[in-house]
This record gives C-alpha cells, structure tokens and sequence, in this order.
C-alpha cells in the first residue's frame, strides 16, 4: 500500500493523465501541433522515467517516497478546503452582488474563519482591515487604473 | 548628448520622472499590474506635458515597476509582473530568515545598477548593439528559448526529473489557445473563453500567489506571521557593500540583462532568468542559491532593470519596441507625430538623448525611493496570516482579472494554483512550471515562423546553420551537460559523505 502513495509514483500517473488531456493525433498539422506535441511527449518520456525509478528502487527494496498526512496536516489541509470553498462562493455571488460587495463579504469570512483565537479584539481586525482594505482597493482600481469590475445584478445600482 | 542632459535634469523634468516613478512603484508592487498597462494608462496625462517631460514620466514608471515588482516577491513570494519570478526564488527564502529588509534594499541597488548600466548602453552604444540583434530570427530566438530552458536545471529543486516535468507542463498550459500556424483552437475542450489562451499574467500569479497563500493557511496553526523582522540601522550602507563585493557577478548579469533587452519580444523576464541561471552556474558555491542567496536577488533585479532602458534601442534605432512598454512609449511618440527610429535621432537628437538620460536618472530616483521606503514595506512580514492570505488572494483575483477584464481568468488562476500547491506535495518546484508559461509564447511562435521559413529549403537549413544558431546550439549542449556533471557530483560527494559518516560511527562503536 504504501508502494502505491510513492510520491514518484504518482508524478507519472499524474503525467500519464496531463498527457492523455493534451494528447494530439500524429494526423494533424505539423505546424500547429509541433510545440504542444514535443512538450507532450517530453512529458510523457518523463513519466516513464519515473515508472522505471519506482520499478528499479521495488526491485531493490528501497523503502518508498511515500506521501504522508500526519493530524496536524490534515487540520491544515481542512482549512485550506474550507478556504477554497468561501472564495469559489464568492466567485459564484460575484455575478450577483458586483465585485466589491462580494470581495468584502469573502475577505471578512476567509478573516474570520481563520482568526484561531476568537477574541473580541481578533474579531473586530477580521472585520475592520477587511472593509478598509476594500475601501482602499476601490479607490486604485477603480479611480486610478479605471478596472471595470464585474457590476451586481441581483440589485442593480447596489455598486 | 549634452543638450540631452541638461534637459534631463530640469526641474520640470525631474518631477514629472519622480511622479512616474511614484506610480511605478505602485503599479509594480500590485500583482496583476504590469508595466505595460502602468504606461498604457498613463500615456493620455503625457499629453498635456512636453514630450520629452511625458517620455521621462513614462520611463520613470517602467524603469521602477521593474524594481518594485520585486517587493511582493520578496515578502510573499507572489512576483509582482512576470520579470521578478527569479527574485522570489532566493529573495522570499531571506524574508523567511527575517533578511527582508535587505532583500528590498539589494534588489533595489541591482535595479539602479541594471538601470544605469542599461540606460549607458543606450547613450553610447545603441547603433553597434543594434546590428549584433538584427541577426536574431526566428530560428535564433527558438534556440534562445530552448537555452533560456536549461534554467529549470537550477529550480528544479531535488528531482531534475520532475522540473523538467513541471517546465513540459509550463509549456502545454502554454500552448492552449489559438494555434500559431493555421490558426486552429487547441486543447480548448469546447470551451470558448479558452481560444484566447492563458494570459500570462493570471498564469503566473496561479503558479506563485494562490499556492503562497494556501501554504500560508496551512503554516497558521504554527506561526502567527511569515517572518520575524526587527529594523536595523546601517542596513542600507551594509547591503550596498554585500552587492559590491560581487563585481564580476553585478557586470556578467548586467551585460546578459542589456543584450536580451535588445532583442525584441525576449524582454525581462527571460534576462531576469537567464541571469539567475548564469549566476548559478558561475558561482562556486551555489549550494545556498534558492536558500536565500542574495546573489540571486542582485542576479534578477541587475538583468530584469538593465533589459527595461535596453528594449528602448531597437525602439530609437529602427523603430522596432524591444517590450511591451516599449511599444506603448512607441505609441505615445507617434501620436504626437515623432516615428521612432533612425529619422528621429536625426530630426529630435535631443529629445533621443534626454530620455535616455531620464532612463538613467530614473535609476537614480528609484533607489532614493526604494531605500526610504524598504523599512516601511518589509513591515508587510508582521501582519498576522490570517489577515494577509485573504488580503493576498483578493489582490491575486483583482490582478488575475484586470490584466483582460475576464472573469474566466480567475478561475484559471485559481485552478493553476489548486493544481501547483497540490503537485508541490509531490517533489514539484512552482519556477519550472512558471518558466514553461514565459517561454511557451516564445518559443513556439519562434517554432513555427522557422518552420515557414524551412519550407522554402530544410529544417536542417534553418535551425542548425548560421553563427548565432550555432552559438546557441552549443550553449544549450553544454549549459545541459554542466548541470548533468554537477547534480551527479553533488550526489557522489553527499554518497561519500554517508558513507564516511558510516565509516566514523562504526569506528566509534
């Protein structure tokens, strides 16, 4: 088992999938295809390398790269999941409450959330640097280098 | 020339180059903004000023956004434009040693280097530089890149294997979009907002921001901030001599920065690149490059500063832009009626040699700034995580959709960095994969212009015949081998170290 989590083990079959999406039939226009075909193949050649390692160091009974998550990683990586999660939300709500409305909205939670120690104190900064930055981030942006952010449609004119 | 200067150093002149270097700062230090959209958007206030003022302007926001894109990837490890991703790479490992500080002041000191010697370069050597890049193809640029590759040699980190994997990558991401032959839509999957590409821009802030900040949530339960950092007096005088007691080094990045700045279409980011990897192979010992080397901040911000005043030749000289915000200034001269190129050196000889001396002052006025602002911006360090990795990814998805005003790029950003932030768990180094996206849209219009041309006589014809070629060839060939020599050296020296340290054990039991 631990074998199959060899950290170069998974590299090929992660190349091996990266290759099979950027696969091009050899049919094709020599000259559009020329660069991503080299590069794939490239690829593909070094995933088999790393097949060849892995099957070189089984044979010698070298102990594996394993990829390992002890608990503290695992907290670390639920965080970053929850993380994600609040900014593809806001990814979504941007089409309807406009970029900066949504910005705030993310940038508080993602601040709050991750406040470990939720003090009052801590509580307040995750709001208050939030909304200032935002103020901020809207005077450049929009006064100075004329962004034009995604507007809200959910209620027109909130921007 | 003289003519030149004296206008240079007017007051009017000065302010207006001091007010472009205040928003070069500005425009540098922000992920996403690069210097192209700094003096495209700054071109129309350039109107109501002199065109030698508005030019100084214009100079003086390039010549800084290419110092001050390094601020971000020294603190964050998030390059502010695509030129200062080699500077993160030894500059970031410093900040995390509580050296930021000094990371900010040499990087601001290289750029005033590169920028003077760049902007020399311009005064007093344009016309014989000049005939040294005409001899640049597309075959020749092929190989450049292809040579510019061997750097992943120096980032891949512990396993060549997987940075030459992570640079394949960097170059298939880079391909997707419209083809460069027959104008075909590749690797799009059906999706329509995949035929204009992957914008650089919104690439690299993928590969190096959104990783940062998901590392960064990962370390919070460990540490409060990303460094220590105290202020220290004298830091200034103290890094200027660290920087100046490497000449040969300060001179070779200079001297590579200003000939790639020539070459039009190559531009910073490679000379940055390209001169890390020369400072690497050069070195004696490069055991601490990658772990807080400061030559390897001086390496990038020498090359990257001195390529900005060098892309301005070709642009003086034949009319062609050396980079991107070149070819803005390029647009800027024309629409008050002045062609860049040779007839503008001889019907506004002054106007020619007063901007290359504001590029030079440019310099000079930037690490004025740069130093007294150095101790104010490392203080970045100390805002807490779990404040400043939303902050760095509302900047990350500002800068990812500003650079085209497509939301579509957010969510490439956001995927390429999910995507970087896993592989790293699996030996993956982010440079390699960030190189493979600069090189691609070099490399591979390079490619297929060589291959047009190949079809009037033979592929052999084209890329392996003609002196820059061969150069090039060769370079590549043993710029290979090098780092082949040397990883097998340093794995034979730590075999002889085990088992030495084995030897010693077993004497002591």
């Amino acid at each position: 088992m631990r074998r199959l989590l060899d950290r170069d083990l998974l590299t090929a079959l992660l190349l091996f999938g990266i290759g099979a999406v950027f696969w091009v039939s050899p049919g094709a226009d020599s000259k559009d295809w020329a660069f991503p075909r080299l590069a794939n193949y490239l690829l593909l050649g070094f995933g088999a390398a790393l097949i060849v390692r892995v099957a070189v160091s089984a044979i010698m009974k070298r102990a594996p790269d394993a990829v390992h998550l002890n608990a503290e990683q695992r907290i670390a990586l639920i965080d970053v999941f929850v993380f994600l999660a609040i900014v593809l939300g806001y990814l979504f709500v941007m089409y309807g409450l406009g970029f900066w409305l949504s910005s705030l909205i993310m940038l508080s939670l993602t601040s709050v959330y991750l406040t470990l120690e939720k003090t009052r104190h801590n509580l307040m900064l995750a709001v208050v640097v939030p909304l200032a930055s935002c103020i901020v981030a809207y005077f450049i942006f929009i006064h100075v280098f004329y962004v034009p952010f995604p507007q809200p449609t959910w209620w027109p004119g909130l921007n | 020339m003289i003519e030149g200067l004296m206008l240079a150093v007017t007051p009017s002149y000065l302010f207006w180059l001091t007010v472009g270097v205040m928003i070069g700062m500005v425009v540098g230090t922000l992920p996403g903004l690069t210097a192209t959209m700094g003096t495209a958007l700054l071109v129309p206030f350039t109107f109501a000023l002199p065109p030698g003022a508005g030019m100084a302007m214009l100079g003086g926001l390039y010549v800084c956004a290419m110092f001050s894109d390094a601020i971000p990837a020294v603190l964050v490890n998030t390059p502010g434009t695509p030129s200062a991703m080699a500077t993160g790479f030894d500059g970031h490992p410093m900040t995390l040693q509580g050296r930021g500080q000094e990371a900010i002041i040499a990087a601001c000191f290289s750029s005033a280097i590169g920028t003077l010697f760049g902007a020399a370069c311009y005064l007093l050597l344009a016309w014989p530089m000049i005939t040294i890049a005409l001899k640049f193809g597309p075959p020749e640029f092929f190989w450049l890149g292809v040579f510019a590759l061997t750097i992943i040699g120096s980032l891949a980190g512990d396993s060549i294997l997987k940075g030459l994997a992570g640079g394949a990558i960097g170059l298939l991401i880079s391909s997707i979009g419209i083809s460069h032959g027959t104008e075909l839509s590749r690797f799009t999957f059906g999706v329509p907002e995949l035929r204009g590409g992957v914008s650089l821009v919104a690439g690299l802030i993928g590969v190096f921001a959104v990783p940062q900040v998901l590392f960064m949530i990962t370390e919070l339960r460990r540490k409060d901030f990303i460094a220590e950092y105290t202020p220290k007096r004298g830091e200034t005088l103290k890094t200027i001599k660290k920087v100046l007691a490497h000449p040969v080094h300060a001179i070779r990045s200079a001297v590579i920065g200003t000939f790639i700045g020539i070459l039009p279409g190559a531009g910073s980011p490679i000379a940055a690149l390209v001169s890390y990897n020369e400072a690497v192979r050069w070195s004696k010992d490069k055991s601490q490059y990658g772990k807080g080397d400061l030559r390897g901040v001086t390496a990038s911000e020498i090359a990257n500063n001195a390529a900005a005043p060098a892309a301005m030749i070709p642009l003086v000289t034949l009319g062609v832009p050396g980079s991107s915000p070149a070819a803005v200034i390029a647009g800027a001269l024309m629409l008050r009626g002045l062609n860049p190129g040779p007839e503008l050196f001889q019907s506004d000889g002054t106007l020619v040699y007063s901007f290359g001396w504001s590029l030079f002052l440019a310099g000079i006025v930037t690490f004025i700034l740069g130093s007294l602002f150095a101790p104010l911006l490392v203080r970045i360090v100390r805002i807490p995580l779990r404040l400043l990795a939303p902050l760095i990814m509302l900047l990350a998805v500002i800068g990812a959709y500003a650079i085209r005003n497509n939301i579509f790029d957010v969510y490439l950003m956001l995927g390429i960095g999910v995507f970087v932030f896993f592989v790293r768990r699996l030996g993956f180094h982010p440079g390699p994969i960030g190189l493979g996206l600069i090189l691609g849209p070099i490399i591979e219009p390079s490619l297929v212009q060589a291959m047009y041309i190949s079809d009037a006589t033979s592929i052999g014809n084209v890329f392996f015949t003609g002196t820059v070629n061969i150069i090039l060839i060769t370079v590549t060939v043993l710029s290979i081998s090098l780092v082949a020599w040397a990883r097998w050296k340093s794995q034979k020296d730590e075999r002889a170290g085990d088992s030495g340290k084995r030897l010693s054990a077993s004497s002591i039991d």
